[in-house]
């Protein structure tokens, strides 16, 4: 007994000294991470030469909202961002949909070739973008898509990993409720629409959340595919700002514009935090 | 089952979409890739054959951008290992409070889109100005000129790939440890190992399917990198931490060199290929 609860005793200090090691460098990290998005934030609210005259001040000694009227003076910073939100939700609407039908094909029915369809596939996942960039980008040219959102939602639109998150959902949908629907005279679109989707919402909400944000900050096709200021999405955009404004230097012109694009994402992020983390696992498991 | 006539052409109805969108935008521009990567141009004639490969071997700025591309797998995927398990070990414990609070910190730079990243941490790396000069000269560290140094620019990228991405793989690694069984380790502490041996003997052993996965991911991800180099530095100075998706562009979208930026995208197909063979041999052997 004495034993015991020496060990005990022991692992009580033990304890409040292994406290110390680990929260010290967790707050150093925190701080680290958090450091350089307030200083931003904060950074969009102070006057141009104030950013750099106190490098290590984080709250502005002066605030004022006159960076955000120059950044939708000088840019039509509205139009980039509604741009930004029709191709994530043109996109997402698309691909969701395209995904779990052909999921619920692919997990559902028996059908000739299924296995090799699906086996190029899963070999076409490991393709990135970079593969195709040149061909992509000719295409768009030849059928009069560049500088139009169209290129940014349906080229993407069929994405093999979407299929294949859908498709191990909907593996584990009984098939008795499919049969007990077609007694009923459902037909199979029907069952897809009225039986199938509706059960995979949590599945359709993890993608959404996987894929929109991918598309929300995405910039190597649409750099290559946009061009003229009024199509451009809110990466390029920004990174046109950056351009104009790095030289003056007038960094809160640029920092109002990044608050205002990771604002919508931080907000959503705050709310669905648990989705994020599990998304971006279990599309980089099957990616 | 009951089966319907029009149950045999269901499901190629139901993935026709998909395919038609993947066949035209994914299937076709990748043969495009390969049958380009062949045309070689000399002066007003063309010539079929392996003009392109021969030139690119002999290419030493693809040399170059391949090496540094190699520099940024190995310096990323070992502190990213490293960092990233120490934050989820430290997470993971039970004498930790705010866990929640943490993790979600630590995630909140996954969110931000790689301009608005590039936008905060040109001023901050700002050889004159910048705030990181400012607190390594607390430290008597001279100024450095963190992305204007040739020897200094890719350890800043590497840096500040490690702000963005350490808490992505953070996640991984805390669900790996979580999936861990209690009872194991404790039979470990009986058997007198202490924290250090249960930690390489029980702990690491069962981590490594995901470590493979992380180490994976990592790699493929840096082997793609555009965003982080060609904003922070446009691959520059020189060419010194440019990298082979940013010298595809270049020659593609700037030199207008389609053949050969599609030889580019071959090579770098085939580096990926491998490495998610290696994947999934990998992978194999652990489950």
């Amino acid at each position: 007994m004495s034993n015991m609860s020496g060990k005990k005793r022991r692992g009580i200090k033990k304890k409040s000294y292994f406290n110390i090691v680990y929260y010290v460098p967790l707050i150093i990290g925190a701080m680290i991470i958090l450091i350089p998005i307030i200083w931003m934030s904060f950074g969009s609210f102070r006057p141009g030469p104030e950013i750099f005259a106190y490098p290590l001040s984080l709250w502005p000694k002066e605030f004022t909202i006159r960076n955000y009227l120059t950044l939708f003076e000088t840019v039509p910073f509205a139009r980039n961002f509604l741009n930004s939100a029709i191709a994530t939700g043109g996109f997402l609407i698309l691909t969701l949909f395209l995904c779990s039908l052909a999921g619920f094909a692919f997990a559902k029915y028996r059908f000739p070739l299924r296995n090799t369809l699906f086996i190029i596939l899963l070999g076409s996942m490991m393709i990135p973008i970079h593969v195709i960039l040149i061909p992509l980008f000719l295409l768009m040219l030849k059928i009069g898509w560049v500088n139009t959102l169209y290129a940014l939602i349906i080229p993407l639109a069929a994405h093999p990993i979407g299929l294949f998150f859908m498709r191990q959902y909907m593996l584990s949908i009984p098939s008795e409720l499919m049969d007990a629907a077609r007694i009923d005279g459902c037909s199979e679109f029907g069952i897809f629409y009225k039986i199938v989707l509706p059960v995979c919402k949590p599945a359709l909400g993890a993608l959404a959340i996987l894929l929109g944000l991918e598309q929300w900050n995405y910039f190597l096709w649409p750099l290559v595919v946009l061009s003229s200021s009024e199509k451009l999405t809110l990466p390029i955009a920004i990174a046109n700002l950056i351009e104009i404004f790095e030289e003056k230097p007038e960094f809160g012109v640029i920092f109002a514009g990044c608050l205002l694009s990771i604002l919508p994402i931080l907000i959503l992020f705050l709310f669905l935090q648990k989705y994020f983390m599990s998304g971006a696992l279990r599309g980089a498991i099957k990616g | 089952m009951i089966w319907r006539t029009s149950q045999k052409i269901t499901p190629y109805i139901f993935i026709l979409p998909f395919f038609v969108l993947f066949i035209v935008f994914k299937l076709a521009p990748l043969i495009y890739t390969l049958w380009d990567s062949f045309n070689v141009s000399q002066g007003l004639k063309y010539a079929f054959g392996l003009g392109n490969y021969l030139f690119l071997f002999k290419d030493k700025r693809f040399w170059e951008v391949l090496g540094n591309t190699g520099f940024y797998a190995v310096g990323d995927v070992s502190l990213r290992l490293v960092l990233s398990l120490s934050l989820a070990i430290a997470l993971n414990s039970a004498l930790i409070k705010f866990k929640k609070v943490f993790r979600a910190i630590f995630f909140t730079p996954v969110l931000i889109s790689s301009v608005v990243v590039a936008a905060t941490f040109i001023p901050l790396l700002n050889e004159r100005y910048g705030m990181v000069n400012a607190i390594t000269g607390w430290f008597g560290f001279h100024p450095a000129a963190w992305l204007g140094d040739r020897n200094v620019v890719k350890w800043s990228i590497i840096g500040v790939l490690e702000w963005r991405w350490t808490g992505y793989d953070m996640v991984f690694f805390l669900a790996g440890l979580q999936a861990i069984p209690q009872e194991l380790l404790e039979v470990a502490q009986i058997d007198g190992a202490n924290r250090w041996q249960s930690f390489i003997h029980v702990t690491l052993p069962l981590l490594k399917p995901v470590i493979a996965l992380v180490v994976i991911v990592c790699l493929v991800g840096v082997f793609r990198m555009f965003d982080t180099p060609w904003l922070l530095t446009e691959g520059g100075p020189g060419s010194s931490s440019s990298t082979v998706a940013i010298y595809l562009y270049r020659n593609a979208f700037i030199y207008g060199k389609y053949a050969y930026g599609c030889t580019i995208s071959v090579i770098l197909f085939i580096i990926i290929l491998v490495i998610t063979i290696v994947q999934s041999k990998l992978l194999g052997v652990f489950e």
